[in-house]
């Protein structure tokens, strides 16, 4: 083989690292049956304060007081502060009456400028909250998750543990009647999060406490300021980071469960993404102290707890540089083309294999909805793909495809793949579009929809286009338990 | 947009006197044997996924075997 053939298999492999270490983060998830933080966990119920920053959340916020409220925890203990963000609905008449119907239990903050954002809200009710020596911990939660009663309880035990300083729960997709992309973000959520954040344990590491659901002792965030980042649009993940940073714990709790509400279109989806996107750049950039230094900064700093930040980060780069060198070696002709493809594929056909039926072990409450979703999570043709990988004399090619146009569709595909997730979005509003968007998706897969939205945070980025705060539409349709 | 900001202040709630070590842990019967029972069956759980893993990566693993054999 030249140099040139070695370096562009070089390159196609780089496309394996992802689902390499994503499948080594899923191995380490049974760790956690060993390794976690239960046996220092204890009866511990402190006197816990709930914000929630609410812009025109009329649909939701009634029904998430009540909830809060009817948790099974001491109600001497529990307040609620909704920090309305001068919301122009109904939003402060459903807080008003959960103030007349709990009586001492619920608190109305209302800002003068309304939309600056969850940060900026979030820091209003904080100076109140720490300005009173009551609160012992501080829960912030978003206005439409819906906390089930042991939720609470199952965070604080962990604070008994003077070394941890937050503790997040798992957060689940509780649309009422899922559509096809609320099974998705389902499925995504138990990788994301049930499996993700295990492994973080693990590691002793979190990216990132769930900014629907995050508890913190109060000694904890007066130690990070008592205030939320308002430079990034990752108010959730610097928190995480300052918090351990600042040498305590944050604990991943997954059987602390709460439902959310997710978009349920494509558009919606893209907007809340690609702010969370741009705001995993901006903390990149921001703690870039902090990566790969393992004898510094245990946990953040780790090779694993690195290896799975970027390999996320840079997964579009390595699967559109992937693409590129399949496609010079097809052009240098020499035959490589395809044991490279091969040889990728399979990997790609193991570690799917192993992460998508593990998934399914991990949450069978979300496999039994979002099977479908799962199998088809990296596109039909991707699985196609990987079928072919696997035994490609059933497909009459053994010795890889015989016609041109498949094997440069083969070699482009790999980019390819978040063309057609961006005419998935394109055509979703358009006469029939929700279904062929739909059908797009489901061709592309909805990894590739999120590949495309890292590229587009990128992009963003670096043409430093204006970030503001996109809220996500919330419409009531949440509910307990499917 | 009001421009307005209001403040409901709630009333002093009475709090019940509560059982707690100067750590701040319940020392209430109830509320440990329940917070133990919890503990216990969530690593119970844990464990088991530990378990179904194990299937799980051995089950991969012949696939993966099968697979050569079948391609050799």
């Amino acid at each position: 083989m030249s140099p040139l053939t070695v370096f562009l298999v070089a390159i196609v492999m780089l496309g394996a690292v992802a689902p390499l270490v994503g499948a080594w983060q899923y191995l380490l998830i049974g760790l956690h049956g060993i390794r976690n933080h239960l046996r220092r966990s204890g009866p511990y119920l402190p006197r816990t304060a709930v914000l929630i920053p609410a812009w025109n959340e009329e649909a939701v916020i009634g029904a998430s007081v009540d909830r809060l409220l009817g948790m099974d925890y001491p109600p001497e203990r529990l307040r609620i502060m909704v920090v309305d963000d001068a919301s122009t609905d109904g939003t402060p008449a459903a807080i008003q009456e959960r103030i007349r119907s709990h009586p001492g239990r619920v608190v109305h903050v209302r800002t003068s400028v309304g939309g600056k954002g969850k940060a900026h809200a979030l820091n209003q009710g904080l100076e109140q909250v720490l300005a009173d020596a009551w609160a012992e911990a501080i829960l912030i939660a978003d206005a439409d998750v819906q906390f089930e009663p042991g939720t609470l309880r199952r965070m604080t035990r962990h604070l008994a543990d003077p070394a941890v300083g937050a503790v997040t729960g798992y957060i689940k997709e509780g649309t009422h009647r899922p559509g096809y992309l609320n099974r998705f973000i389902g499925f995504e959520y138990v990788t994301a999060q049930a499996a993700a954040r295990r492994t973080q344990n693990v590691l002793g590491g979190m990216a990132c406490l769930a900014g629907g659901a995050q508890l913190h002792s109060r000694t904890s965030l007066e130690a990070i300021g008592g205030r939320i980042d308002t430079s990034t649009l990752a108010e959730d993940t610097v928190a995480t980071f300052e918090t351990q940073l600042a040498g305590k714990r944050a604990i991943f709790e997954p059987h602390a469960v709460v439902w959310a509400e997710e978009p349920d279109d494509l558009h919606g989806l893209w907007k809340q993404r690609l702010r969370w996107s741009r705001g995993n750049l901006q903390v990149t950039r921001r703690y870039k102290h902090v990566w790969f230094r393992p004898f510094r900064r245990r946990g953040l700093g780790g090779i694993t707890f690195g290896l799975a930040w970027f390999t996320v980060l840079l997964q579009p780069v390595s699967m559109i540089a992937a693409s590129a060198a399949l496609l010079l070696l097809l052009l240098l002709g020499d035959g490589q083309a395809w044991a490279a493809f091969h040889a990728l594929w399979i990997i790609n056909a193991m570690c799917y294999l192993f992460t998508t039926s593990f998934s399914f072990a991990i949450d069978p409450q979300v496999a039994r909805i979002s099977w479908r979703e799962g199998i088809l999570f990296p596109g039909i043709v991707s699985v196609a793909i990987i079928g072919y990988a696997c035994l490609p004399g059933l497909f009459g090619w053994p010795d890889g495809p015989q016609a041109p146009v498949i094997e440069w569709f083969l070699c482009i595909w790999l980019a390819g793949c978040m063309a057609v997730a961006w005419l998935a979005m394109r055509v979703e509003h358009g006469r029939g579009g929700r279904l062929l968007s739909r059908a797009l998706l489901y061709l592309a897969g909805y990894g590739a929809f999120l590949c495309l939205v890292t590229l587009t945070a990128y992009i963003r980025e670096l043409r430093g286009v204006e970030q503001h705060w996109d809220k996500t539409e919330k419409r009531g349709r949440a509910l307990l338990a499917p | 947009m009001s421009g307005r900001r209001s403040r409901a202040t709630p009333d002093p709630v009475a709090v019940k006197p509560v059982a707690l070590e100067p750590s701040g842990l319940s020392t209430d019967a109830t509320e440990v044997a329940r917070n133990a029972a919890e503990r216990q069956a969530d690593l119970r759980a844990e464990r088991w996924l530990l378990v179904r893993e194990v299937v799980i990566v051995l089950g991969v693993a012949t696939v993966a075997v099968a697979l050569r054999t079948a391609t050799a």
